[in-house]
């Protein structure tokens, strides 16, 4: 005993490396951040003139006034909000009455259509395919198209299914004995049951849209209705496209002080929910590999 | 005797008659939950599968899909014989080894090195911010990239500057571009990747480490014949699980990283079939490159999980 209590507490050279080596990590990990920042808060002379690292030079605030005064951008954000409370909202709903029945073991040919679901986790149409579905189905250039495609992702439904099937038995029995039709015991029983559930969900579909940028990028054409994103991507290739011309080109430089204010606001909102994310986004992901 | 045994077996025939009844109404309601998540499928999954048969058809959008004349093959054909075609093979396969190789190896030994971090707070503090990135965005991450490796103000040209090396526009270097993608890959996805391992050295019984320490084993020792073992059958599965989708790299960062320079090295079959189908309108010979795509893709993902049954028990479905 008292030789084991010796070992946890002698400080070891490995322990000297593993610290070094985390701090290392989260140096690494700080710096990229560090550098978007300092970007956004330097005066553009200096970025210009390439001394911005780590630290802002010229401190000042004027690529977050300019944000304000860009309409574009402003607007992007609030559609990038709409987009997303929208899927979210659209993505639980379509989940939950589609899990919820598969979930149900006695369901005439559940079976069936868990497999048809299955399958298209393995094999899909592509690219070209579903962006003429898109267009025929005159959701081109809509939030809808933005959306509906993917409000039913197998992964989340299957989660949501596991979720509901490990629902014991006798709450659900209970239920039905009560004489509750099914659309009640989903709507009372079960949805209650499952909020850690949805609120692991709700994140997925948040996170996913609010990142999202291959598919407005095929589907969205009217600048008014650019989600964040893309608005974005349109300033990393009007800078690279400036860059390649010329590689001293000032003007080109002016935009990245404007452009890292936009990452900055475009992660304020995933930073400062990061503790709840955390608490359902990890804390699942563990649980879930522990147990499997 | 015989008598009562016949009311038994009336009884269960009742009650399943009644289960049955039960179920059928049971489902039927439930059928009803389940019409709009099916119709969904249908129309945004398997439509689309059918929808492929444009890869057999010259397709243009004044005949539409029924208009448009079969051609057959002739589609693959020009897709295999296109000099970009072993190209796309190439750095697509080149792209998903390589990311998924230093994916694993770097959450391993962080995961490992975490792992030895006795201190609770200082364990639990870089777990939560080293998994931070994962969250970001691809065109985040990409504009981060592209700031760090300008080349006029990028912090690692005005580090080469500073110790008198020339400034190098590493964005349109071919030699590069692997390494950049790979890199920032890993910058973005190592503490989310180290997550399974960590769950799986938790898993280890501690009873394991003090026996080896009473032994006489060191830390690095200890590391080498217990922990290593112990965490052997997961890097097999995930392992074996990512080789999967070696070759279903996304377009998106690709996209947002290559230009017409670096094409030779950074074009994958996603961005290709992007650019010839959306930008240049070659819906039905994009969609026969996409085909291939999927169908190459799709085979590796069977045999890989095949493979995973077989030696690790795992699978994903």
């Amino acid at each position: 005993m008292k030789r084991k209590s010796k070992l946890k507490n002698r400080i070891e050279l490995t322990d000297v490396v593993v610290f070094i080596l985390s701090i290392v990590a989260l140096i690494i990990v700080f710096l990229p951040f560090m550098n978007v920042v300092s970007l956004s808060l330097s005066s553009s002379d200096s970025i210009v003139k390439g001394e911005v690292t780590f630290l802002p030079i010229g401190f000042n605030l004027d690529s977050y006034a300019e944000i304000m005064k860009t309409s574009k951008i402003v607007r992007s954000y609030i559609n990038s909000i709409v987009y997303t409370v929208t899927a979210v909202f659209l993505g639980l709903f379509m989940c939950t009455i589609t899990a919820y029945p598969l979930s149900r073991k006695f369901m005439w040919g559940r079976k069936a259509v868990v497999g048809m679901i299955m399958f298209t986790m393995f094999f899909s149409g592509g690219m070209i395919p579903m962006y003429l579905l898109v267009q025929n189905l005159g959701m081109m250039d809509t939030i809808w198209g933005l959306v509906v495609p993917w409000a039913v992702p197998a992964y989340e439904l299957f989660l949501l299914k596991n979720y509901f099937e490990n629902v014991p038995y006798e709450i659900y029995e209970a239920a039905t004995i009560d004489g509750a039709s099914e659309y009640r015991i989903l709507y009372d029983v079960f949805v209650p049951l499952a909020k850690p559930m949805f609120a692991t969900i709700a994140i997925f579909f948040a996170l996913g849209q609010w990142n999202s940028y291959m598919i407005p990028l095929l589907y969205i054409s009217t600048p008014e209705k650019f989600p964040l994103q893309i608005v974005l991507q349109q300033m990393l290739i009007k800078d690279e496209a400036r860059g390649s011309i010329n590689l001293v080109e000032t003007s080109a430089l002016t935009s990245q002080g404007l452009k890292n204010a936009t990452v900055v606001i475009s992660i304020l909102p995933i930073l400062i929910t990061y503790p709840f994310l955390q608490r359902y986004f990890i804390g699942d992901l563990y649980v879930g590999s522990v147990k499997g | 005797m015989n008598n009562s045994n016949a009311l038994s077996k009336a009884k269960k025939r009742e009650k399943k008659r009644q289960q049955v009844s039960f179920s059928l109404k049971r489902s039927r309601q439930l059928h009803i939950l389940l019409i709009p998540g099916v119709l969904h499928y249908i129309i945004f999954r398997y439509f689309p599968m059918f929808g492929i048969a444009i890869a057999f058809k010259d397709y243009n959008l004044y005949a539409g899909f029924t208009g448009s004349p079969w051609v057959g093959w002739e589609n693959f054909a020009r897709v295999f014989s296109s000099p970009d075609f072993i190209l796309l093979i190439r750095n697509t396969l080149l792209l998903g080894i390589s990311t998924l190789f230093w994916n694993s190896i770097v959450a391993i030994f962080f995961a490992l090195v975490i792992n030895e971090v006795r201190h609770a707070g200082l364990k639990r503090m870089v777990q939560s911010i080293s998994f931070f990135p994962s969250l970001l965005s691809v065109v985040v991450v990409c504009s981060m990239v592209m700031d760090f490796l300008s080349p006029t103000s990028g912090v690692l040209n005005q580090f080469l500057a500073s110790i008198g090396l020339e400034k190098h526009y590493f964005m349109v270097d071919p030699k590069w571009f692997r390494t950049i993608y790979v890199t920032s890959e890993v910058w973005q996805k190592f503490g989310y990747n180290a997550i399974i391992y960590l769950a799986a050295l938790s898993g280890i019984s501690s009873d394991l480490f003090e026996s080896a320490a009473l032994d006489g084993c060191g830390r690095l020792r200890r590391i080498w014949h217990v922990t290593l073992p112990g965490l052997l059958p997961t890097i097999c599965t995930m392992t074996i699980l990512n080789a999967g989708s070696i070759f279903r790299i996304g377009a998106d960062k690709v996209l947002l990283l290559y230009n017409p320079r670096t094409y030779e090295v950074a074009d994958i079959f996603g961005t290709y079939v992007y650019r010839k189908g959306i930008y240049e309108s070659s819906f039905s010979y994009a969609s026969a490159a996409g085909l291939f795509e999927s169908v190459v893709a799709f085979i590796i993902v069977f045999s890989m999980n095949k493979l995973s049954k077989r030696v690790t028990e795992n699978s994903l479905w």
